[in-house]
């Protein structure tokens, strides 16, 4: 079920609030079991059994891993409990990629599986194997309830697009958490926040490179290039960003304290300052399970951050180019961290600013564009001087470029507006707005009628 | 005040709830034209197998309250706030005209094939496919994205030859009289009376003058129906057949009689006035007992042309393959002259 949706705002929501609230304390979390669970099955009817196994699975595993707590039977549990998590996201979502792989390499020809990507399972294998890790480290108590486990396993806010959430993180709320006025006051500004994002802005900006990403890339001229990434830019940050608002809207609502997945991104002023605001639950998940036990900062710090960075890639997308978007960001962090930064804070922020937007843009691409040879064309386009502006170029101007004000109006904390009601009152019409967008959105009327 | 707001947002979502559960369903949309999803069946093998959901999800947006309301006010934000020039497919031109966008035409040399066998086979028959106004106008809506209609035009016309009928030409000549109608899709009957004079160029015929009379005002056509804001509106005119129409027999059902039908006027698709919108198979018998059969193979940009077509043949069939597939051969079989008719975009999708 996708939140920007009819079904989801206004037949899910009321339903399932209603029911929450006027339910004592005690069957409050069965409520939220139910409501995950439908809202998880509706959109993957077969999958949900895989998410259900992952629960089970690492329930069993936390209560193994406290059980054996001091020998290597322990560890043992650990190590399981990940390997099948990770098998289980390697076979949904890696095994095309390494089949691929395996016939280039070979000469074989093994046919694809073309299994569809249960929804997900980025996000909740790894919040499942952040309990086990946690459990393992003493960072959190054991869950003995099976239903408790299952919500922060299935919960519906954050299940489909983040923030990662550790357990350690809402261990308490889990059981013991009290909505009032005020969480479910912001928790709702939140949500609108997050839903306007997504509806107003990244869902039309993003029509821009859907447009631009279809056209045979050798004739675009250099400004359509431009516009086409900057869409992107812009479309994948309001779209990420806003699907977290409204996660950690819906929690608030519910009582729980997600963490935050973005900080204004797109103000860095350094590459490394961008991946501190960007994704933040993923790279902290990265740097606390795979580079700090590798060794961190202390040793190998090159083949860690090497390693960090595909993984980072990989985990975004099972393909090659999403490989190489993380090496890119891993050569640049490389840099900076070794020389960059000691001189960068000599040049002016605007300069910096700059800089660091184009490692970023020109990193989209990478992301972007699956195959390889395109991502060289499209690059070569941005920087070719024989066709700078066309008909097709200006006509994107001419009827976006208030959008396009207006995204990076938005890219930036400008808003500061203390008085609450204000805000309040902007949210609702905005809302109302968005349900405009919603509403047409499959609106799609016919020349002649269709029997 | 925080929980006046609390308030108002529960009351919005449980109200808009509510108000969808007990508003009875609506069979069909007329600006949309087409039928709306009505509530799905509830079985486990449509709920397993994503069915229901799909279906449900889809029952949920058809059947939302004011469902055209809420589409006018995005298209009010589009055009106002966003300032955008296009909305929901369709180009927002100068002096009042709306334009629609093209998808690429696929399927080119498949339909250009079929054609070729067509005319091979029917060697009677003459072909007059139109350019639709974002070709002729184009000077309305300068940078927009349009597919080259006079390229397809050229191509069409170089597998037909001497059967082709050029309506370009004159078309373009009369681009700044009402030719094309603002918010629709069609040329206006003015439009396809330059056509007409086209076709009985080519077919060594005498054209005939007509008295065109004005039987709406406040036509809101297919273009507008992606908007749903006001804008200004067109006229309908249309051309009284000299000859006398004896018999109209429609999809070999109904014996109605009648060219005109004023029941279209008072809706919204008030372009079906001609020939009761579309049906399959429309037999036209005139008074004028020359002997002559034509028969039609077209899209509803032939509607509005029909009543001055009739005036030169004793018997005319229009078929529109979109409702009459296949089976139509023994009406070409028994033609003294066949037409193609459609205008350039409708032909590569439908012929």
């Amino acid at each position: 079920m996708v939140f920007s949706s009819t079904l989801f705002l206004f037949v899910f929501i009321p339903v399932f609030f209603l029911l929450y609230f006027i339910s004592p304390s005690k069957i409050k979390n069965i409520i939220l079991l139910i409501g995950s669970l439908i809202f998880y099955a509706w959109g993957e009817p077969i999958y949900i059994l895989l998410m259900i196994f992952s629960t089970i699975s690492d329930f069993f595993h936390g209560k193994l891993i406290e059980k054996y707590r001091g020998t290597t039977k322990s560890k043992i549990f650990l190590t399981s409990g990940l390997i099948i998590n990770l098998l289980m996201l390697g076979f949904f979502k890696y095994s095309d990629f390494l089949i691929g792989i395996i016939n280039g390499i070979f000469n074989t020809s093994i046919p694809f599986l073309n299994l569809p990507l249960p929804i997900g399972i980025s996000f909740y294998t790894f919040q499942t194997m952040s309990y086990d890790i946690e459990v393992y480290r003493g960072q959190c108590k054991v869950q003995k309830n099976i239903l408790d486990f299952a919500i922060f396993v299935t919960m519906f806010p954050q299940l489909v697009a983040g923030p990662i959430v550790n357990y350690s993180q809402v261990e308490n709320e889990l059981t013991n958490r009290e909505p009032n006025i005020d969480s479910i006051y912001y928790g709702i500004n939140r949500f609108i926040i997050g839903l306007c994002k997504k509806v107003l802005l990244a869902n039309n900006i993003g029509i821009v490179w859907t447009e631009i990403s279809s056209k045979n890339f050798s004739e675009l001229s250099m400004l359509t290039a431009w516009l086409g990434i900057l869409a992107f830019t812009f479309q994948i940050y309001f779209d990420f960003s806003g699907y977290s608002d409204m996660a950690i809207g819906l929690g608030k609502i519910l009582g729980f304290n997600f963490p935050e997945n973005f900080n204004f991104p797109y103000i860095a002023k350094t590459v490394t300052d961008f991946w501190r605001r960007w994704h933040i639950t993923l790279s902290s998940w990265f740097r606390d399970n795979v580079y700090i036990p590798l060794g961190g900062n202390r040793k190998h710090q090159l083949r860690n951050i090497f390693i960090v960075w595909c993984l980072t890639g990989l985990w975004h997308g099972a393909a090659f180019n999403f490989v190489l978007w993380g090496l890119w960001f891993g050569t640049i962090l490389i840099i900076e961290k070794k020389f960059l930064l000691k001189y960068f804070e000599k040049i002016p922020g605007i300069f910096q600013h700059i800089y660091t937007m184009l490692i970023v843009i020109i990193g989209w691409v990478f992301f972007s564009v699956e195959n390889i040879k395109d991502i060289f064309v499209y690059l070569g386009k941005m920087f070719a001087f024989d066709n700078i502006i066309d008909n097709y170029s200006i006509y994107v101007v001419l009827n976006y470029f208030i959008i396009f004000i207006l995204c990076i109006l938005f890219s930036a904390p400008i808003l500061k507006i203390k008085n609450k009601n204000i805000v309040s009152a902007i949210n609702c019409i905005l809302f109302i707005i968005c349900i405009a967008y919603i509403v047409s959105a499959s609106y799609n009327p016919f020349l002649y009628f269709r029997f | 005040m925080k929980k006046i707001f609390i308030s108002i947002f529960a009351i919005l979502f449980l109200g808009i709830f509510i108000i969808n559960l007990i508003t009875p369903d609506k069979l069909l949309s007329e600006t949309e034209n087409k039928k709306l999803q009505q509530m799905p069946e509830v079985s486990v093998e449509n709920i397993m197998n994503g069915k229901f959901e799909d279906q449900y999800e889809t029952y949920v947006s058809d059947q939302f309250i004011l469902r055209d309301k809420w589409v006018a006010f995005k298209t009010f934000i589009d055009k106002n706030i966003l300032l955008k020039k296009e909305i929901n497919d369709i180009y927002i031109g100068n002096d009042n005209y709306l334009f629609e966008k093209h998808e690429n035409i696929e399927n080119k040399e498949q339909k250009l094939n079929k054609l070729e066998k067509f005319i091979n086979q029917y060697p009677n028959t003459f072909v007059m496919i139109a350019p639709t106004s974002d070709e002729i106008l184009k000077d309305k809506i300068k940078y927009m994205p349009t597919i080259d209609e006079y390229a397809l035009l050229k191509d069409i016309s170089s597998i037909v030859n001497d059967k082709y009928i050029d309506v370009y030409s004159t078309l373009n000549k009369n681009k700044d009289k009402y030719i094309y109608y603002m918010t629709d899709h069609h040329w206006t009957t003015y439009g396809s009376y330059l056509a007409y004079i086209e076709f009985c160029n080519k077919l060594n015929i005498e054209p005939l003058t007509f008295k065109f009379e004005t039987i709406s005002d406040n036509f809101l056509g297919t273009l507008h129906s992606r908007l749903n804001i006001p804008v200004k509106e067109d006229i309908i005119e249309k051309a009284n057949p000299i000859v006398a129409i004896e018999k109209v027999v429609y999809d070999q059902q109904k014996e109605i009689n009648q060219l005109f039908f004023d029941k279209y006027l008072s809706t919204k698709n008030q372009y079906g006035y001609f020939l009761d919108d579309n049906h399959g198979l429309i037999e036209i018998t005139t008074n004028n007992k020359n002997g002559k059969t034509l028969t039609i193979v077209k899209d509803s940009y032939a509607n509005c042309m029909i009543s001055m077509l009739v005036n030169h043949y004793e018997k005319i069939n229009i078929i529109d393959k979109r409702y009459f597939a296949a089976g139509y051969e023994a009406y070409l079989d028994e033609s003294s002259d066949i037409l193609i008719l459609y205008n350039v975009i409708s032909f590569f999708e439908n012929f």
